[in-house]
């Protein structure tokens, strides 16, 4: 059986805030601070959204001492489009307004 | 002054975090890292709590999701790269997921927990342990003597006071129950005189005159009464002669006197019945009621002794003689009519088989009597007919009949077939059960054998990892199936439809479940079982120590 990603309210907000800088690597705890999804939450989403393909992950290189390194984050190419397709559809279907429009 | 990170909050998120790392599942631990390296970005110190309540809840998600993979997979694999099969080379697995094996075990459980399958434990148990009264039994019957007291319930009080194996307690709830319902006086009789038993009381064989007179059953348990003392007396020193007891007991004049009242009472009654009657009431009430008890209390009523009987009745045949040698010949008959009565009552009345053979056994001696005495006074007729009635009665002794024996003797066949199927599956679900523990053990454990005798014993684990519990289940069901003719018997007993014949067939049915049992002794007996488990427990340990050195033993240098 593969793999789903139930496109919930706080999934589209993780990826509305992928999307908002697609090509820069992203923390974990900024992404929760940023679209207020708490760890629990965060963390299961990440995880299929990296088994289904659509999301890059790596280590940080350059660690300051005294503190472990980072786990970073981006969609990748593939991923992009599907959640563009994901967040205009929600929209169109009025079940989910981007942040900004929502402030 | 302190940095934000040395809070105890912060300390504690990050040590709950750590231990949860170090249970971490391995395919997802590298998400608790990541979830964990952000723990010192956070500065508000409930925040960094929030982070790692979350990090807990992924880590059980994580393990929830590790489990379920686990079960996915057969009995001795891992979810580690390295223990999938990997060619010719790869380690021998089962074909059934664990999670079928769990399946299988889960509805094999559910089967054992059907009240009818708790029913055939128990009376497994019970028949194991040869119907003795357990701890377990005496707590049982400590709350129903509770119950019946604060309900008054006077024949509860009464089954406790026969099924109990405390004499005191015994006589103790015998009492309340008589108080409670004067007919149940019979119950003072009804408990068989065991070794630590006080004798009957005189107030007690008072009562039961006054509420039964003409029983000869209970002018034989005043007999009974005086007759154990002076038993008990004599082996004090040593094992008295037959001749000295006899001498002893016939000097008492009490004893001659209950005796013969007991031989010219007109009625017989042992009170079975009504023990069997008490027993399916309370058995109904209390269905969960263990074997055990119902068995000890069956087996525990009183029957007449049989050395009292044989004395007294020599005795008085001796006295016929002498009339008839003195001239009195309508003595001599009317002493031995008075055994030929006695025999007549128990074989009528007597709901046991060993009262049926007694009564048969005195009527064979007055007869013979009858036959020697009619003789001599030229009665030729009636001796020939005494003749005729002496080799009827020897014939019946030999093969000892009752009414509808051959459909008694039909259904014990039957159940003894059932016994011997449930016993023989009782004894292969243990045996299967053992394997199927010992099976899924080694197989998680993983022991390195040596390629060649790897492959011959993992195959065989993987065999019975595979059919073992397909195999269990279907025993379960068998043992289950074989039960149901008892359990009917059980609940036939229970509603109190049974005749004489089947209360014969239950006796003899947990008779028959001691004996097969009996045989497998050398299986089961008492030590042996220890000395198995024992020394299966401490091979299994062996197993693990020598396992885990080899495990950790440095590994061979290759040789540059």
């Amino acid at each position: 059986m593969g793999i789903r990603l139930r496109s919930s309210r706080q999934t589209l907000d993780i990826l509305d805030a992928l999307l908002a800088r697609p090509s820069q690597w992203h923390h974990g705890y900024a992404i929760s601070r940023q679209t207020g999804v708490p760890s629990g939450t965060l963390y299961p989403i990440f995880m299929r959204l990296d088994k289904l393909g659509w999301l890059e992950t790596k280590w940080e290189e350059s660690v300051p001492q005294g503190r472990p390194p980072r786990h970073l984050y981006r969609l990748t190419g593939n991923g992009r489009e599907w959640a563009r397709e994901e967040l205009r559809s929600a929209q169109q279907r009025e079940f989910w307004k981007p942040a900004a429009s929502q402030a | 002054m302190a940095s934000p990170q040395q809070a105890i909050p912060f300390r504690l998120a990050h040590s709950s975090l750590q231990l949860a790392l170090s249970f971490w599942p391995e395919e997802s631990r590298d998400w608790g890292h990541a979830l964990a390296s952000e723990l010192h970005e956070i500065e508000k110190p409930f925040e960094a709590l929030q982070w790692a309540l979350g990090g807990l809840m992924l880590f059980s998600r994580a393990s929830v999701s590790h489990f379920w993979m686990w079960l996915k997979l057969p009995a001795g694999s891992r979810l580690s790269a390295d223990s999938l099969p990997v060619g010719g080379n790869g380690p021998i697995l089962p074909k059934r997921s664990r999670l079928f094996t769990a399946a299988i075990l889960v509805a094999t459980s559910l089967l054992l927990f059907l009240p009818h399958s708790r029913e055939a434990i128990s009376t497994l148990r019970a028949s194991w342990n040869g119907y003795q009264i357990s701890p377990a039994d005496r707590s049982t019957l400590t709350k129903l003597a509770t119950r019946a007291e604060q309900e008054k319930d006077a024949r509860a009080l009464a089954f406790v006071a026969l099924a109990t194996p405390e004499p005191k307690q015994g006589m103790r709830l015998a009492e309340k129950a008589v108080a409670l319902d004067s007919n149940l006086s019979w119950i003072y009789a009804s408990r068989f005189q065991r070794p630590d038993d006080v004798p009957l009381p005189p107030e007690w064989l008072a009562r039961m005159r006054a509420s039964d007179p003409g029983n000869s059953f209970v002018d034989l348990c005043a007999a009974d009464a005086i007759a154990h003392p002076r038993y008990r007396a004599m082996l004090a020193h040593r094992t008295p002669s037959r001749p000295e007891i006899e001498i002893a007991l016939l000097a008492d004049p009490q004893w001659v006197a209950d005796m013969e009242a007991a031989f010219r009472a007109p009625r017989y009654d042992s009170y079975l019945r009504k023990h069997w009657e008490l027993i399916a009431y309370v058995w109904n009430r209390e269905p969960s009621l263990s074997p055990s008890i119902v068995g000890y209390g069956l087996w525990s009523h009183r029957v007449p002794e049989i050395s009292n009987l044989r004395i007294f009745t020599n005795f008085q045949i001796r006295r016929a003689q002498q009339a008839q040698m003195e001239g009195h010949p309508e003595n001599a008959e009317k002493l031995l009519k008075e055994i030929d009565s006695l025999g007549n009552r128990m074989v009528e009345a007597g709901d046991s088989a060993f009262e049926t053979l007694v009564g048969l056994d005195l009527n064979r001696q007055a007869s013979n009597e009858f036959k020697a005495l009619y003789a001599t006074t030229g009665r030729d007729a009636e001796a020939q007919k005494a003749a005729a009635r002496v080799q009827q009665l020897e014939e019946l002794q030999k093969t000892f009949h009752r009414p509808n024996e051959a459909a008694y003797l039909t259904q014990q066949r039957e159940f003894r077939g059932y016994a011997l199927l449930y016993e023989t599956t009782s004894i292969l679900v243990i045996l299967f059960a053992f394997a199927m523990v010992l099976t899924y053990l080694i197989l998680e454990l993983r022991p390195s054998f040596s390629p060649r005798r790897r492959a011959i014993w993992q195959r065989a684990l993987c065999r019975t990892a595979d059919f073992g519990p397909a195999s269990l289940l279907f025993l379960c069901a068998v043992f289950l199936l074989s039960y149901l003719p008892f359990a009917r018997l059980f609940a036939g007993y229970r509603a109190q439809e049974a005749t004489s014949a089947t209360f014969r067939g239950l006796i003899s049915t947990l008779w028959d479940l001691v004996q097969l049992r009996s045989s497998l002794d050398f299986l089961f007996g008492g030590a042996l079982k220890w000395w198995v488990f024992t020394i299966a427990l401490s091979l299994l340990a062996i197993f693990v120590v020598a396992r885990g050195l080899y495990r950790s033993r440095p590994a061979t240098p290759i040789a540059s």
